[in-house]
């Protein structure tokens, strides 16, 4: 667990983060939110041992954060190193080295897997320049399975406009899930909030909100909703509904059923399982679900209800 | 500190920078001994027209020498160090490096391990050049042990002067310009007093020490630097 324990943070004058506390806990999937420059960078900054003239205390695993040696914290950067001597194969191995990562052999031939698993083997002795941003963050990917890390950064990882890079993203990550530590700066909760555990909200450097997703989104009077469409027998749907206990606040018009997940299930893979449980239960009883749809929360939403 | 050669290596990884040294060195001392030539034959056809050697000539022989030395220090410190952090720091380079655990003060050493050794490349392989022309000027072993020894201690200074200023600028161009006006006072000083110098063991010990001890803390200072971590 990492304990950020009432951390400043000034520079120039200027005040980067006023008193900022919150923990990340081990296999969580914690997300850091602003709507502005508001600091979360800088967070990763004290985490990563990058900043170090900070006030207030970070501390892994009972242990100071500056020792980082004892603490495996990696980073996918949202800026790219821009060197035009170095080829993709040379970086890895580079970082395989500064990662202290013993055989060389065995190193050449995951790094030549890991690039042909995710369609960068024709880069492999091009200069990593030459890569565009999507695949300099797959690239950062491999750099980090190297690294094998316990704790991993994602600093606005989901910030290309290709959507469906961002989804191929995703699936890369959901496997990371419960295995890792993940931490995500990010101004938007798309693609995040299926798998957030945690939200951590900040505005101007200060900590507005920080919990599990479901206490905030709680605080904020929003949840989960699930909407369901179904042609006919809405009432015997209801009923059904009404008696899996992991179903709450259910409303319903002629046509469509509105619900919620109850908010101690928390991680997606079980939330995942739950509402493909109540879509099975109604087809096998003998409902016809037109539609089974997730309501997303907007982080604007969030924020607006949070009165930020 | 065990990641210096680690990034030293990567600094100096690609082949086009190879290349590059390669060419600097045939380049200088193809000038060298140009100029070494074009001197002998000065003196030598001197000689043949007045029917005996003006040994005082030789004297500017050897000074030509001298002052080239200090020269390439001049000219190349500044190159290969003044702007070389804060280039890494504009790529980013440094950020995701200490991101990596590897500290600061390991970035610092193994950028400066890479300017100093191509420096003192170029100057060794321009030795054996200087060292005929001393010889033949009568400039005696000891005399000539001690210039390699402050030009050698000089381009260590130099070289850390230059990597201390590219720490306190995020402009490369501001960093070149500074370096290049402080080389230049410091050649005309050290040509200046280098015969002070080279006559008195006191004096070079000293003048060693010195440049010895200053890198050190300007190693240290730079490591130390604002601009690069907060």
């Amino acid at each position: 667990m990492i304990e950020l324990k009432n951390i400043k943070l000034n520079i120039s004058n200027i005040d980067i983060l006023n008193d900022v506390s919150f923990n990340i806990l081990d296999n969580s999937v914690t997300c850091i939110l602003d709507n502005k420059k508001s600091g979360k960078s800088s967070i990763f900054k004290i985490l990563t041992g990058v900043y170090k003239n900070y006030y207030g205390e970070v501390i892994c695993d009972g242990q100071d954060i500056n020792d980082l040696k004892k603490c495996k914290i990696d980073i996918l950067h949202e800026t790219r190193e821009k060197d035009a001597d170095i080829t993709v194969n040379e970086y890895l191995k580079f970082y395989a080295s500064i990662y202290n990562v013993a055989n060389e052999e065995e190193i050449d031939q995951y790094i030549e897997n890991m690039l042909r698993k995710y369609s960068l083997i024709s880069y492999k002795y091009t200069s990593i320049n030459v890569l565009d941003n999507e695949n300099y963050k797959l690239l950062e990917l491999i750099r980090i399975s190297i690294n094998d890390p316990d704790v991993i950064l994602f600093d606005n990882l989901f910030s290309s406009d290709n959507a469906d890079f961002n989804e191929r993203l995703l699936e890369y990550i959901k496997k990371l899930v419960n295995h890792k530590t993940l931490v995500f700066a990010s101004r938007s909760l798309n693609y995040i909030e299926e798998i957030a555990t945690h939200l951590v909200i900040l505005e101007t450097g200060s900590l507005v909100a920080y919990g599990k997703k479901e206490e905030v989104y709680k605080r904020a009077e929003l949840s989960n909703k699930i909407e369901i469409e179904v042609l006919d027998k809405i009432q015997e749907a209801v009923d059904i509904l009404k008696t899996n206990e992991n179903i709450a606040n259910i409303t319903y018009t002629d046509k469509i059923i509105s619900f919620s997940i109850v908010s101690n299930i928390t991680y997606s893979e079980e939330r995942n399982r739950v509402e493909a449980n109540i879509l099975k239960e109604l087809v096998d009883k003998g409902i016809d679900v037109y539609s089974f749809k997730k309501q997303r929360v907007r982080f604007e939403q969030l924020f607006g209800r949070l009165g930020v | 500190m065990e990641n210096i050669l680690k990034i030293y290596k990567r600094l100096n990884n690609s082949y086009v920078k190879q290349r590059i040294l390669l060419v600097y060195l045939i380049a200088q001392n193809t000038i060298l001994s140009l100029a070494m030539l074009i001197f002998a034959n000065v003196i030598i056809s001197n000689g043949q027209i007045n029917g005996e050697l003006d040994y005082s000539q030789i004297r500017y022989f050897y000074t030509f020498a001298i002052i080239a030395l200090f020269v390439l220090v001049l000219i190349f410190a500044p190159i290969f160090l003044s702007r070389t952090l804060n280039t890494l720091y504009k790529k980013n380079i440094i950020e995701h490096l200490l991101s990596a655990k590897v500290e600061l003060s390991e970035i610092v050493y193994a950028v400066f391990l890479r300017g100093t050794s191509i420096l003192i490349i170029l100057l060794v392989s321009s030795f054996p050049i200087i060292v005929i022309s001393f010889y033949f000027g009568g400039f005696g072993i000891i005399k000539m042990l001690k210039l390699v020894g402050i030009i050698i201690s000089y381009a260590v200074f130099f070289s850390s002067i230059c990597l201390y200023i590219s720490t306190k600028s995020i402009d490369e161009n501001a960093s070149t310009i500074i370096s290049y006006v402080i080389g230049i006072i410091l050649t005309l000083l050290n040509i200046y007093y280098l015969n002070y110098f080279l006559n008195s063991r006191f004096l070079i010990v000293f003048y060693v020490l010195f440049n010895i001890i200053m890198s050190l803390i300007l190693l240290s200072l730079s490591k130390k630097t604002s601009i690069f971590n907060a």
